[in-house]
């Protein structure tokens, strides 16, 4: 008996993906380190063309050739752990594939030293929770591309398809190309919750709404251009009630956030990339500000806010200005994540197909929404589209929500409620739209304290002059 | 012929200018470059006369040294300072010091402190704020690393120092490894912040008020002799009254919008992000940065984007005082967020920080000495155990009293599409410090939703997880590796 794919961690991820790989036709061989996780995998896989390995030799000594061993463990030091394990089994022409979080440099590290013993490295990102593993995920491989074509079949088949059928997985680029944009899709994921939440904390806090009645608002969002898996879900986390107190479940949640990651990772690509995607950035700085519950609270009975004035006569008019201001601050985040990736595709020279990418992220993944057809079909019109703000489709929902976007977050400013995902996205937009920023005045106080230099706008780039300011 | 007090590596601009203002304050000092004909010609020009000691290689330096030697780097941050920790640990014995006076990343001076103290010799790594001329007339010296061998070195590092209106010296020992290295990195990154929100004040009044750059010159100018009294302010001031010699056009309107970055403020905004510190208005100012980059960028898509056609109709002399007010308290909040900083970094690498004393060392000599560093100061003399400065009385009272001059100025900003970014960011650090309830309980329900990541319960102890199954299908397990 031989087995047509080998997968090394049986956590819930990993489970849920072999029996993807599973009901697609393929027989697995599956081992993980952990006793306790082979047992349970055992119990689960029972009816399945599933073998589970006590050991690694085991494993792997019914594998077909060339081997397709898939890599489902912690990111960091255990995937390099497993690699060095692996290694006196594998041969020329095998191909590992690491499907969990990692860090993109070390993807890149990992593709170059396989390749050295002809190893052939795939670095990939999988998005879809639980059940998009089970169900078809999305599916962001990178790394050599010498192995994708002995993968496509596999990881084409179990991916998530889209309306129009086209699987949710696509050759990303080169090394790290894979798990850069899924840490992308995370940032974005981060950046699109801490929206919707805010448009939520509005929902509640100023207009002083229900969990029923904002169940309804989001469902009703949920048809419209805001048609996205997250809206969705939101609707129906609102909706439910907790068994233990009949309370609405979204009361009895406590209000602090965990972060691990890859929020924090893509924004330090930004940082490193010099790209202004501060939405992803603020979204990680607004769950590290929810963590200190104890800390805010005993804050809140010291220091004031302004008074809460806010009243509407026309309450359906408001809900729709924050509609408009979520998808307004939505396109700006998105046009953030596309930047990164462009930003990163020209120093790291993957050549990523931001078309493709955004193909993938149609289904499957946390943040499958409607709106990435509209982004695929911009970048399918205009390959070299600058930003996602510049294209038309994007351009007039801005122009056509702006004045609704703005008041929503004044009024935000001036009740007290903090709104950071919401306001960095027009930061973001009244810069990027601004020809002149202030920033002349850092060049100026640079070079007063520093001797910095500047540029001049009556000169040609690239000469610097340094006055004698005293 | 008596030994020289102590040596110096790296004849640059900080280099030379330290070692004068040493000599200056009767220390004799030995100095070696790697390129030896800028030892030539220091010791034949600005070092003339004066008790230094040029020396052409590391053995030279280190015999012409008093013991307990030391030896201070002035070099790039990065590889050369291992490179000549290396060559010049051979030369030295027990006891004997190697400081780092360079723009060094603390995890690498953590790092080196460990090294040069296995082999039994002492480390100090130190910021030295000030720029060129306050490395001559008295910058503000932030060291820390083996705290043995500050005794030897505190004579001289004091009396170099800047020196504050009571005569207190702008250095005091930070704490150890590379406590010293990280509070100078927060200061370049709260340097950042205030020069972002200065920028914001000064667009808001050019751009809603209308006002020219000889308009607002008197206004900094008045601004510098209340609280904001700064040296920031102060430099504004005088960059708004220049004129540009080629054209006669004020100075400021001939200097394109595109600002650099070294590392610093990235630094801080990376450790914010690994500590877990809420301090979002120094990546902003980073962000700010990088926006101001891409000026091709930014000038075709200014004719594309459009931006809200409202005029904004204030009165010109209440508003430049409401836009005063937003900046002192976005100011406030900045340094607030420096200051958690540092305060989880101590927690987390286990330096016992003293934030009085490092306010003290702010006071003057650097970039952002301030008025104001005396107000925290005394707050953290009142209560050295104060968990954020916003919760001290002063601090306190001045945002309660500005809180409706700054939501009011940053609402009307982004009316006008006016980006106030760092304005912004500090308004909501201080929103969500002091918000009982954020909207983070429908993130956990997301988190939990589609990746069993489980949440808190408000009605049962911090601690205990809990999980829903809210589809009915799906596991009742909790995720191990999907973090989102």
């Amino acid at each position: 008996m031989s087995y047509n794919v080998g997968i090394i961690g049986l956590g819930v991820m990993g489970q849920m993906l072999a029996l993807n790989i599973e009901r697609n036709g393929y027989s697995l061989s599956a081992y993980d380190l952990d006793p306790e996780k082979q047992k349970n995998a055992k119990d689960k896989f029972k009816d399945k063309n599933i073998y589970v390995a006590a050991d690694l030799p085991n494993f792997i000594k019914d594998l077909e050739t060339p081997k397709q061993i898939l890599l489902m463990v912690p990111a960091g030091s255990p995937v390099d752990n497993v690699i060095s394990d692996l290694k006196p089994f594998l041969n020329k022409g095998d191909v590992v594939i690491d499907g969990g979080n990692s860090f993109f440099a070390n993807t890149t590290d990992r593709t170059k030293k396989l390749n050295k013993d002809g190893i052939f490295f795939i670095g990939t990102g999988i998005s879809g929770g639980e059940q998009g593993a089970l169900w078809g995920p999305s599916i962001m491989p990178g790394g050599n591309p010498d192995g994708w074509p002995l993968v496509k079949p596999l990881l084409q088949s179990i991916a998530a398809k889209a309306d129009d059928d086209i699987p949710c997985c696509d050759w990303v680029g080169n090394d790290g190309a894979g798990h850069f944009v899924k840490m992308i899709h995370n940032g974005i994921e981060y950046g699109d919750m801490q929206m919707i939440s805010e448009a939520y904390f509005l929902l509640e806090q100023l207009m002083g709404l229900g969990p029923r009645e904002m169940a309804d608002i989001f469902e009703e969002w949920n048809q419209g251009e805001l048609n996205s898996y997250l809206i969705e879900i939101t609707s129906k986390i609102l909706r439910k009630k907790d068994e233990e107190t009949g309370k609405p479940m979204i009361q009895m949640i406590l209000d602090t956030v965990g972060q691990k990651g890859t929020g924090k990772w893509s924004s330090q690509a930004a940082l490193d990339l010099g790209v202004p995607a501060l939405t992803i950035a603020k979204s990680v700085f607004a769950r590290i500000a929810s963590s200190y519950k104890e800390e805010r609270v005993a804050a809140s009975k010291i220091l004031k806010g302004p008074k809460p004035h806010f009243s509407t006569a026309d309450k359906n008019g408001f809900i729709e200005n924050i509609r408009k201001a979520l998808y307004a601050s939505k396109i700006c985040s998105y046009a953030q994540g596309f930047q990164l990736m462009k930003r990163a595709s020209e120093v790291y020279e993957w050549d990523l197909n931001y078309a493709n990418i955004a193909s993938i992220w149609r289904a499957g993944c946390i943040i499958r929404a409607q709106f990435l057809n509209n982004i695929k079909e911009a970048f399918t019109a205009e390959p070299n589209l600058d930003n996602l703000l510049l294209y038309p489709y994007f351009r007039d929902s801005i122009h056509d929500s702006q004045v609704a976007w703005r008041q929503i977050i004044a009024i935000s400013i001036e009740n007290g409620l903090p709104i950071p995902g919401f306001n960095s996205a027009i930061s973001y937009y009244d810069s990027y739209r601004a020809e002149l920023l202030p920033a002349r005045l850092v060049q100026a106080q640079r070079d007063f304290f520093g001797a910095h230099t500047y540029e001049r706008v009556d000169k040609p780039r690239g000469q610097y002059f340094h006055t004698e300011w005293e | 012929m008596s030994k020289c007090d102590i040596g110096l590596i790296g004849l640059a601009v900080m280099g030379e200018n330290l070692v004068l203002n040493m000599e200056n304050h009767g220390f004799s000092v030995a100095v070696f470059n790697r390129t030896t004909t800028k030892v030539s010609d220091f010791v034949e020009g600005r070092a003339k006369g004066k008790n230094i000691v040029g020396c052409f290689s590391i053995e030279e330096l280190v015999q012409n040294l008093e013991k307990p030697r030391k030896v201070m780097l002035l070099v790039k941050a990065g590889n050369p300072v291992d490179k000549f920790i290396d060559m010049i640990i051979p030369h030295l014995d027990k006891g004997d010091i190697i400081i780092d006076g360079g723009n060094s990343h603390f995890p690498d001076t953590i790092r080196r402190t460990r090294y040069v103290e296995s082999k039994g010799l002492l480390y100090i790594g130190t910021g030295v704020s000030g720029g060129e001329e306050g490395a001559l007339k008295g910058p503000s010296i932030m060291p820390g690393g083996s705290e043995k061998a500050w005794q030897a070195v505190k004579p001289i590092f004091q009396s170099i120092a800047a020196k504050v209106a009571d005569g207190s010296p702008c250095c005091e020992w930070v704490g150890d490894n590379g406590a010293g290295h990280f509070v100078k990195m927060v200061h370049n990154g709260i340097e950042y912040g205030d020069m972002q929100m200065i920028c914001e004040a000064y667009s808001i009044m050019k751009n809603i008020l209308g006002m020219s750059a000889d308009e607002m010159q008197p206004v900094f100018k008045e601004w510098n002799e209340g609280e904001l009294d700064s040296y920031l302010i102060e430099i504004t001031r005088d960059i708004l009254g220049k004129k540009d010699d080629e054209t006669g056009k004020p100075m400021l309107d001939v200097i394109l919008d595109t600002a650099g970055q070294k590392g610093t403020g990235k630094w801080t905004s990376q450790a914010a992000l690994d500590v877990g510190c809420p301090a979002q208005t120094v990546a902003e100012a980073v962000f700010a940065r990088a926006m101001s980059a891409i000026k091709e960028e930014r000038v075709a898509a200014s004719k594309v984007l459009k931006g809200p056609e409202v005029k904004i109709d204030v009165n010109k002399k209440e508003f430049i005082e409401m836009i005063r007010q937003a900046l002192y308290a976005s100011k406030i909040c900045s340094y607030a967020q420096g200051y958690q900083l540092m305060k989880l970094a101590a927690e987390e690498y286990k330096w016992d920080l003293k934030y009085g004393e490092i306010a003290l060392m702010w006071r003057g000599g650097c970039i952002i000495r301030a008025q104001f560093l005396g107000k925290i100061k005394e707050a953290f003399d009142k209560n050295p155990k104060l968990q954020n400065l916003l919760l001290d009385d002063y601090f306190k009272a001045v945002i309660e009293n500005n809180q409706k001059a700054w939501r009011s100025v940053i609402a009307k900003a982004i009316e006008a599409g006016i980006p106030v970014p760092a304005f912004s960011s500090a308004l909501a650090y201080y929103d969500g410090y002091r918000s009982e309830v954020l909207p983070a309980n429908l993130l956990q329900a997301q988190r939990d939703y589609f990746g069993a990541h489980t949440y808190e319960r408000i009605d049962k102890p911090r601690g205990e997880f809990y999980h829903t199954n809210w589809t009915g299908r799906g596991g009742t397990t909790a995720s191990s590796t999907y973090n989102a």
